[in-house]
């Protein structure tokens, strides 16, 4: 998985050319989203398993627990009938996150891939663009662990922690080591409306599910952030930090020991703050109309100097301060489903303008300065996404397409790393049976434009890929597109150009213009708390 | 709301892609206009020698492996910050920039870096450390917008430390394979067998001894029959040769050209271990005197240069042809205005044979051909020649007739011996201005029976070549070699002037190099002051300043650089200085305290402007008189009796002279001072 905002740069050699010390820093970054649409209403829950007769006293005593303390409490006004039912026509169809619920709640987002390139080897993605199709992937696992407590006001206050599991599978690799990586650990209180967390926490908001990528907004800090969420509004801040352990952020170094012998001292220790800012306005009708929620959002990034030791010689560096800003737009529009139906509809639309530290991944330290050794102001990315479902009784038809312009900060203006790319990626399924048997057919193009010449050819090359993917996908839980589990079977035929070989090292025996992959995916997701 | 109504999305990415310039649109630097040059004389000229890592540093975003406080790694220097300082250079008032190879080397050697640009690993691609393909052209293009030419450093002769000779088999460099100081192949087979070597092989085995004692693979002592495989158990015939595969450090085998190059594919490329002599180090330099002229010439010309730089083997024609093409390419790509190529020495003999066509013959002659073909005159070639010997460093600049017709070889070299017969030994050690008679003489052939010269070891010459090699439009300057030496104080092979010599030392060694015949070639960070000893102490950041004198980087208001600055303007302003003839009027061929002690005087005469130049290199006042026990003549000058000359030397005293009757005139000269006279 790549970084969401990697320079151009970093695209090709994190996906084409494999594992990097940037994409070990990729690896740590979110999931893939389980959930492309503003949320719509969860299929109805499986039927409780059986409960034996101590299980089934416990919870009467429970309930009568729960109601005594409901009649100690002040009488909460009466909403009138009429009233009631229009409020629940016109709800913002939400994901049940648990944030409501007390007690305990599993979750998890996975994805098990078995495949093969056709050549007897493991499959590898590979793309141009930062981000692109989503067919090829490694497997992945998160595990939502939350639980809740009830308090007096009426509101819960929960706890949540997320692990997540690389590609690294015993009976696959026969290393019996996982080491997960803690994506969640918070608590959130949720009172009416209003809600704060503070821990450390994946934020997000709507994604192109095809590209596993979220155009707008995708922060990954341990913070503190409020949210106030009615029917029509929702306005939502945050404040984190991160000090990644990498020399941009964070050195060691050792020293002699005051007394004797030696200890380590922290030479540089410098966090990214990083504030965030969302703001959404919502007209909702029922189902069966159109509603549409636009979004305004913002980050500002802050990095303070430091000093730090260059291994090479000892000498100190200077680092300056630095920042970040980010603005963006997200349009977005659902609905025009048939009553009572299970189909998701939508389209959202993504603008997003980025300077400085913001142009980069939070969760990597930069790879280009300015003279002074400073990523603002020259430094900057423009993104403009575009995502879409439609589910109807054929079938369904998933569509993503985005482009992204990256400069970097250093003062070359013919620069690889800098330029335009874009993928686009639509994927449209016929319903073969009505427990949800679908034939699909992946479609897809990516292509980068870098403003400079290539390494290896010393020539300016546009590099594209374009794949087709057919497979059959199953998933009986519902027909949308975006019901889950799913189970995949998947033929893809890629076809790299010129430029995109170019991108390769010149001993890569990879590089080969027509690459295949056969395999059989599973994905599932429930009970997130990352993804609403 | 049906499905296709969501198709207007996809017209976002179609605007974006719209909005988008791809990179099929950037124009190559190889197809940009090149510069004519038609305007060029290099008489004009003042080459300032750039490294490139140590001058400034304008993109910390290429700041790979720096350790700036170990001379010998990477500093952080690249081509954009020559961009930004090109008015720091413009106010110093050079017009030629010389930079360090652009080419990908070998990253690191036993520590020490590749900053220096010698160690090619790549031909074709440029050096990321400096900047890419299009930075460079920046550079030359602002260079040339600025009025300023560019010449790139070129390395033919050898590659970096690619590769080592598996001698005992183990498939693993090893730095010592022990045998007690008879270990080495010359030593075995010498005194095993003394009549199957040469009279020098068995000098070279006997002295060499000492340095034999110890075998390293990377970089064996030089074999006449080649690098031999050996063990305790005797001989295993040729080395097996292994390219390393530590690409952390970019010690890979040369890549393949891309496609474009157009180079066959079933022909070998760098990564051929035919394409090399394979015949180890040379390493009898300091002892010539021992040897046939023969036996040093060949190790020069076929064994590895020091540090393992494995020795191309450029008599094999497709090396040739390789090299020839990847320098065309860089002239296309990057529009240089000439070429300073390293270690010419080690390729070709030209002193045994002028009309043997050789490697240079071709190269040289293709790279004008390829400047003329882009549309570029007076493409300027000069090579490195790192020897005192006058005659074999002049022989690279002349041309020959083979059966194909004639050719041409450089058309001029970095003046080696004149750095250690004037140079040196004139205004750092006081010997007698007359070698610099001497060595002038030698130079162009005049006065080849003056027995003074003859008994100092002067060549009768002409040591450089008298005809142009290629007039201007056909890509060659236009000029003989005897007019275009290129004159030099110190470089980054020598410790710097200052080094072992006075601040006055180096002023009177400036103004020789101002106004004497040829081209003035100044090295980074003399306009500073900068002291520094061998390589790579005199590697100095220019950008740090100088510590010791408190200057700051890019001082301009510091007396080193005002006397560069000023004697530059003083040669820009005289024509005469620049193009015209010598005649020599006054050298002294006594040492020691007497009334002309240390006085060289000169006349460089052009159509329309004449100028005197008078140079005291002793540390007394002096005259341009002889002493009353010799007669007490003074200097007779072409000048008018009456002409009231005026001193333009920076920092001049003001002094004018009057010629007397006759044309003398007495010029009184202030230790180590000079003074440039003109009406």
């Amino acid at each position: 998985m790549l970084p969401r905002r990697a320079m151009l740069r970093a695209a090709p050699t994190l996906v084409v050319f494999g594992i990097t010390a940037a994409a070990s820093a990729a690896l740590a970054q979110p999931a893939p989203p389980p959930a492309d649409p503003p949320a719509e209403a969860e299929a109805e829950p499986a039927p409780p398993p059986a409960v034996d007769a101590a299980t089934v006293e416990a919870l009467r005593a429970r309930i009568e627990a729960l109601e005594a303390a409901r009649d100690a409490a002040p009488a909460a006004a009466p909403t009138p009938p009429a009233a009631a039912a229009e409020e629940a026509a016109l709800q913002v169809p939400v994901v049940d996150d648990g944030a409501h619920r007390a007690g305990f709640r599993f979750g998890s987002y996975g994805r098990v891939v078995a495949g093969t390139d056709l050549r007897g080897g493991k499959p590898q993605p590979i793309h141009v663009a930062a981000h692109g199709p989503r067919v090829v992937e490694e497997s992945y696992l998160e595990l939502d662990l939350a639980y809740a407590f009830a308090f007096d006001m009426g509101g819960v206050l929960r706890t949540v922690t997320t692990l997540a599991y690389d590609d690294q599978l015993f009976h696959d690799s026969g290393e019996f080591t996982a080491g997960p990586a803690i994506r969640n650990l918070y608590a959130e209180a949720t009172l009416g409306d209003f809600s704060a967390w503070v821990g450390s926490r994946m934020l997000r908001g709507d994604d192109l599910y095809l590209f596993d990528y979220w155009p707008l907004d995708d922060l990954n800090t341990v913070g503190a952030g409020v949210a106030v969420t009615t029917r029509k509004v929702e306005v939502s801040g945050h404040v984190g930090v991160n000090r990644l352990l990498d020399p941009f952020q964070y050195q060691e170094r050792r020293v002699a020991d005051p007394e004797l012998g030696a200890t380590t001292v922290v030479q540089l220790n410098r966090q990214r703050m990083i504030a965030s800012a969302r703001a959404g306005y919502t007209m909702a009708k029922a189902p069966t109309a159109l509603s549409t929620r636009a979004r305004v959002y913002g980050e500002l990034h802050g990095l303070p100097s430091g000093t730090r030791r260059r291994a090479s010689d000892a000498t100190l560096e200077a680092l300056p301060r630095d920042w970040g800003t980010t603005l963006g737009l997200e349009l977005s529009a659902w609905g025009l489903a048939p009553a009572d139906s299970p189909y998701r509809r939508h389209a959202n639309l993504f603008v997003r303008w980025s300077q400085g530290l913001a142009a980069f991944d939070e969760l990597a330290a930069p790879t280009s300065f300015d003279a002074e050794l400073r990523t603002f102001p020259k430094a900057s990315e423009v993104v403009l996404g575009a995502g879409a479902n439609w589910d109807d009784a054929w079938g369904h038809v998933t569509f993503a397409a985005y482009a992204r312009r990256f400069i970097d900060a250093d003062v070359n203006v013919h620069d690889r790393d800098d330029g335009w790319e874009y993928a686009i990626d639509v994927r449209p399924a016929i319903k073969l049976h009505r427990r949800g048997l679908h034939a699909a057919l992946d479609l897809a193009y990516e292509a980068r434009f870098p403003r400079g010449l290539q390494p290896t050819t010393q020539l300016a090359a546009d590099a594209a890929i374009v794949s087709i993917a057919p497979m059959l996908t199953f998933h009986p839980t519902g027909p949308s597109a975006f019901d889950r589990p799913e189970l995949r079977v998947i033929y893809r035929a890629a076809h790299q150009n010129d430029g995109a070989l170019a991108l390769y090292p010149l001993d890569d025996p990879r590089a080969r213009a027509w690459t295949q992959y056969l395999g059989v995916e599973a994905e599932w997701w429930f009970n997130s708390n990352s993804y609403r | 709301m049906t499905p296709r109504a969501l198709l207007p999305l996809a017209l976002l990415p179609a605007l974006a892609l719209g909005a988008a310039c791809g990179a099929s649109d950037l124009e190559h630097p190889t197809d940009l206009p090149h510069r004519a040059n038609a305007d060029v004389d290099w008489r004009d000229q003042v080459i300032y020698q750039i490294v490139v890592d140590r001058f400034a540093n304008g993109d910390p975003s290429n700041d790979l492996n720096v350790a700036p406080s170990v001379p010998a790694r990477y500093h952080g220097g690249d081509w954009q910050g020559i961009i930004d300082k090109l008015d720091y250079l413009e106010q110093l008032g050079v017009t030629a920039l010389w930079i360090s190879p652009v080419v990908k080397n070998t990253e690191e050697d036993a520590g020490f870096a590749s900053y220096h640009g010698y160690w090619t690993q790549d031909f074709l691609r440029p050096n990321p450390h400096f900047g890419d393909l299009y930075k460079l052209r920046e550079l030359v293009d602002a260079a040339h917008a600025k009025g300023m030419l560019v010449i790139l450093d070129v390395v033919t002769n050898h590659v970096g430390q690619l590769f080592y000779y598996d001698i005992n088999g183990n498939g693993q460099p090893d730095d010592w394979i022990s045998g007690g100081g008879l270990s080495h192949t010359c030593v075995q087979i010498c005194t095993n067998n003394p009549s199957q070597c040469s009279a020098d092989e068995l000098t070279y085995c006997t002295k060499g001894k000492d340095y034999l004692e110890r075998i390293i693979e990377w970089d064996p002592e030089y074999d006449p029959r080649g690098v031999q495989g050996w063990t305790s158990l005797g001989f295993s015939g040729p080395a097996t040769v292994r390219f390393t595969d530590w690409p952390d450090k970019n010690r890979v085998p040369p890549p393949r050209p891309p496609a474009w190059f157009g180079w066959p594919d079933d022909k070998p490329w760098f990564e051929d271990p035919s394409w090399y002599h394979k015949k180890g180090r040379v390493y009898v330099w300091w002892h010539e005197g021992d040897y046939s002229r023969d036996f040093v010439r060949d190790q020069e010309t076929t064994g590895d240069f020091p540090g393992g730089l494995k020795d191309l083997d450029t008599d094999n024609p497709d090396v040739t042809e390789a090299l020839t093409r990847v320098f065309e390419y860089w002239i296309e790509a990057a529009d240089f205005d000439g070429f300073r190529i390293d270690t010419i020495k080690h390729i070709d003999r030209p002193e045994q044979n002028l009309n043997r066509r050789g490697f240079w013959g071709t190269f040289t002659d293709r790279m004008r051909a390829k400047a003329a073909a882009l549309g570029k005159q007076n493409f300027f070639i000069f090579g490195e020649a790192f020897d005192g010997n006058d005659q074999l460093i002049g022989s690279y600049t002349q041309g020959g007739v083979d059966g194909a017709g004639r050719f041409g070889r450089f058309d001029s070299v970095f003046y080696f011996s004149q750095k250690y017969r004037v140079i040196d030994a004139v205004f750092k050690q006081g010997q007698p201005t007359a070698n610099i008679e001497c060595m002038y003489n030698s130079r162009v052939g005049r006065n080849p029976t003056d027995a003074w010269c003859q008994g100092q070891g002067y060549p009768a010459g002409p040591t450089f070549g008298a005809e142009p090699h290629a007039a201007s439009s056909a890509g060659g300057i236009g000029l003989a070699p005897q007019q275009v030496p290129v004159n030099f104080l110190d470089n980054h092979d020598l410790p710097r002037f200052l080094f072992d010599a006075s601040p006055e030392q180096l002023r009177i060694a400036l103004a020789y190099l101002f106004t004497w015949d040829g081209i003035p070639c100044v090295y980074y960070g003399t306009e500073q002051a900068f002291a520094g000893g061998v390589d790579p102490a005199n590697r100095e950041d220019l950008w740090s300043g100088n510590r010791g004198l408190g200057y700051p980087g890019f001082d301009t208001t510091n007396p080193a650089f005002a006397q560069v600055r000023d004697l530059i303007a003083v040669r820009k302003q005289h024509e005469a200085l620049r193009r015209g003839d010598v005649a020599i009027k006054w050298a002294t061929r006594d040492p020691g305290a007497r009334r002309d002690a240390g006085i060289f005087g000169f006349e460089r005469a052009s159509a329309s402007d004449k100028v005197l130049v008078v140079l005291n290199a002793s540390t007394q006042d002096s005259e341009t008189c002889a002493p009353i026990a010799d007669g007490g003549a003074c200097m007779q000058t072409t000048f008018p009796a009456g002409t009231v000359l005026r001193d333009l030397a920076p920092g001049s005293d003001g002094m004018t002279f009057t010629v007397a009757a006759g044309g003398t005139v007495a010029v009184r000269v202030g230790p180590q001072r000079a003074r440039i006279l003109a009406p």
